[in-house]
């Protein structure tokens, strides 16, 4: 009786568990690498998915077969609703959108200025969307998605950057899941990376006098996308999404493959600005987060030269300050480096020297520190640096009193004592060379 | 028959799996930062009410709360008694069993029904239950030494891998002590009812003068477990996110992906839950059938295949939905809930034997 019974609860089991009803077979699925996100008509959003597609990826874009060559393409939906949009997604797609493997989620800029919570609820109430997933802001969502740089997807490369970027020492990634804690915790306001792309209607340049397509054969976008953006002066003259293509010594023109990359900062669930190159980081110094990046600083030697030194940690000590009048953050920053790059005859191990290059260090972080702390406090207007949940944390009651004021009053006018201790802690492979 | 160390590993097992990722100090009440210390009252308090079930245990050697309470309160009162508490076991049962179908739906098979998945587990559950304490206090050691080597794991990996820290611990009591105990009062009752499987395990365990220190274990670490996971939600999620998410500690393990070596770590989880909770569901439908068994004087294997037959609809329908799971898992309904088993059950048999014990009784 027992073994008829365990026989027969195995194959009630195995009928239950196979997943009958759920099955999709792999060569069923599109595979969403990554999303765009950016603003439609009125209160709509345009939904950009990279479909991948495994097969080509398999197989090489250049081999000889009835594969096809497309590694990937973009579709682009507007809706009132992001799912909505990839309902209609679904509706020209033969194969079922899975969004279980997107690794990043691009938002452009000028849905981001609107306020991304909406989204971000949909990112976090689907369980088939990682929450491990990277939040990138972009001028256009887009146009992120059509760009890829030395992998074949262009949700590679933005995965990729996530990764390697930071050693960059000038962005910070944060998650989806970052993202959402940060909005829902009281005195701290989120960031994302920010990555600058191109303006996806120039899909059409010259190269040498001839009409090509510049996005990478590989992908294919179904119809060209047109996204207006402001910028608020945000960008520098410069920056390649103003010019996106720039003329290499060859002469031709080299796709949007120059990215500038930084921090967009929120206020709630709206971007307030973009802190790019130096300023991205300046508040990387003053929350301890940099751990890898370079540092030029002029030789204390007097030789007029540079030296260059990479980071290799830091860390900051942030200690609110409460009296009854005054809220004030003390905040102790600490920096290791190493030398990389200086003048022949500098001598490394001289401790004058050594100390003259530590003040120098000392100087640059201080200033670079303030300036983006000046301009985070007096424009942004965006507690980024969670110095409000220091508060929170250690008076409660005070801040229930200072919290309505905090971002607006409070915040742009708090005293931020900063102290800088850096230390080099090695001359690199050699004490220093002589020249002859 | 069952050792002491078994017991603790069943009632250990059962309630670590449970909690295990709905983390009920999070969920209820306004605790925020201050769930943790919600869950050391609710443990606090579990054990207490639960080392009362133990002690009665104890005193009635090779007999259930069935028997005993029978003896006690005479044959009505002792089946009032007896029936409040094995209720209790096997609705729990059938709210675990259609909860876990449910977010295994929600997060990984939208288009499954839920009975596909309920129908099985339940059915496992019964099967568990018909082999009978010796088994399952066997299967509790291995299962045990798996659970625990998954959390350690799972929890070396939040730490190494999960996103940055938002939230903090602090302020302590910062909204005061109202929301701390709103909070704890949920886990409390699920604590207590985890402990009180004691009344009808205890029948089948040998030492009995050990009952009472194998179930306060069983409870102590499993509030361990749960303090651990409260902390790690709350810090990595930040309490608000962390309470507004079906499964904090799903949604945290989402979120950790560690590239070439363990990409879902919420599959792992997942996993383990299911383990967890099949345990169990599988101990609380065996001590409602030994319950029933013994207040009526049934065979507790019969019991368990009517209940499970009765079982069926409501872990297949939508009136156990994950909807009604936050409102039967809120304050108010787990509060009543705990007075009902303390006032229906413990209080009464209790004082019967003391009063017993008083007139010169066994």
């Amino acid at each position: 009786m027992r073994r008829t019974g365990f026989v027969a609860l195995i194959i009630f089991l195995a009928l239950g568990f196979s997943g009958c009803w759920d099955r999709i077979e792999i060569e069923d699925v599109a595979i969403v690498g990554a999303m765009g996100i950016d603003k439609g008509q009125g209160d709509n959003v345009v939904v950009s998915l990279e479909i991948t597609n495994p097969g080509a990826l398999a197989i090489g874009t250049h081999a000889a077969t009835s594969q096809s060559p497309v590694v990937s393409i973009v579709t682009r939906d507007e809706a009132s609703t992001i799912r909505a949009a990839i309902t209609n997604a679904q509706r020209r797609t033969p194969r079922r959108i899975v969004t279980g493997l997107i690794g990043t989620v691009v938002f452009g800029q000028s849905l981001a200025r609107e306020g991304i919570g909406q989204y971000i609820d949909y990112l976090v109430r689907n369980a088939r969307v990682r929450s491990s997933a990277v939040l990138a802001t972009c001028d256009s969502g887009a146009g992120l998605l059509q760009r890829p740089f030395l992998s074949p997807l262009p949700s590679r490369t933005l995965a990729g950057l996530s990764e390697s970027a930071p050693a960059s020492g000038m962005t910070m990634t944060a998650t989806i899941t970052e993202f959402a804690a940060k909005l829902s915790e009281p005195g701290i306001e989120p960031i994302t990376l920010h990555t600058v792309g191109r303006k996806t209607k120039d899909v059409q340049v010259k190269r040498q006098g001839e009409e090509v397509k510049q996005t990478d054969p590989a992908v294919m976008l179904e119809e060209p996308i047109d996204v207006d953006i402001t910028l608020d002066g945000e960008l520098p003259a410069d920056s390649p999404v103003l010019s996106p293509y720039r003329e290499s010594s060859s002469g031709e023109f080299v796709p949007g493959i120059t990215i500038d990359i930084g921090i967009a900062a929120y206020r709630d669930d709206k971007m307030v600005g973009l802190l790019d190159g130096v300023e991205a980081r300046g508040y990387l110094w003053a929350t301890g987060k940099l751990e890898e990046g370079t540092v030029e600083v002029p030789d204390p030697g007097g030789s007029g030269k540079t030296i260059a030194l990479s980071i290799i940690r830091s860390s900051a000590s942030i200690k609110p300050v409460l009296d009854e009048e005054v809220v004030r953050m003390d905040v102790e920053l600490h920096v290791d480096l190493e030398t990389r790059e200086g003048p022949l005859d500098t001598d490394m191990t001289n401790e004058t020297l050594l100390q003259a290059l530590e003040d120098s260090i000392d100087a640059l972080i201080l200033h670079e520190a303030r300036a983006t702390l000046n301009r985070v406090q007096k424009e942004l207007k965006s507690d980024i640096y969670g110095f409000g949940n220091r508060v929170y944390r250690a008076n409660p009651k005070l801040w229930a009193q200072l919290e309505p004021r905090w971002n607006d009053e409070v915040f742009p006018n708090l005293e931020v004592r900063l102290q800088v201790s850096s230390r080099v802690r090695a001359p690199g492979a050699a004490y220093g060379l002589s020249a002859r | 028959m069952i050792s002491p160390r078994q017991l603790f590993f069943t009632l250990a097992l059962a309630r670590i799996g449970a909690l295990l990722v709905l983390l009920p100090v999070v969920h209820a009440g306004e605790a925020m930062q201050d769930a943790w210390i919600s869950v050391i009252v609710a443990t606090g308090v579990a054990i207490l009410i639960a080392w009362l079930g133990a002690y009665l245990a104890m005193k009635h050697p090779g007999k259930s709360l069935g028997r005993f309470a029978n003896d006690l309160l005479g044959r009505l009162g002792g089946t009032i008694a007896t029936g409040i508490l094995a209720l209790s076991f096997y609705v729990l049962c059938l709210i675990r069993v259609r909860l876990v179908s449910l977010v295994i739906i929600s997060h990984f098979m939208p288009r499954t029904p839920g009975w596909a998945l309920a129908i099985p587990i339940l059915l496992t559950a019964c099967y568990g239950a018909m082999m009978g304490p010796d088994t399952i206090g066997r299967a509790s050691e291995f299962f045990f030494t798996v659970m625990a080597v998954i959390i350690v794991a799972s929890l070396a990996v939040f730490y190494a891998w999960s996103p940055e820290r938002v939230a903090g611990l602090k302020p302590v009591l910062s909204r005061g002590l109202g929301p701390v105990f709103a909070a704890s009062v949920p886990a409390t009752f699920l604590g207590l009812v985890s402990g009180l499987k004691v009344l009808a395990l205890g029948r089948f365990t040998t030492e009995k003068g050990k009952i009472p220190k194998a179930t306060a274990t069983a409870l102590l670490i499993s509030g361990l477990a749960l303090l651990v996971f409260a902390i790690n939600a709350v810090t990595a999620l930040g309490p608000a996110q962390a309470q507004r998410s079906v499964t904090p500690l799903l949604a945290l393990a989402s979120s950790v992906s560690i590239e070439g070596v363990l990409e879902r770590l919420d599959l792992v989880l997942v996993a383990a839950w299911v383990m967890g909770v099949t345990f169990d569901v599988t101990a609380l439908l065996m001590s409602s059938s030994i319950l029933i068994g013994d207040s009526v004087g049934a065979d507790h294997r019969k019991v368990t295949a009517v209940l499970f037959l009765l079982g069926l609809v409501p872990v297949s329908h939508r009136i156990t939905d994950i909807f009604t799971m936050r409102r039967l898992h809120s304050t108010p309904v787990t509060g009543i809930w705990a007075i009902v088993i303390a006032v229906g059950t413990l209080a009464p048999v209790f004082v019967a034997y003391l009063i017993k014990k008083r007139k010169g009784g066994s």
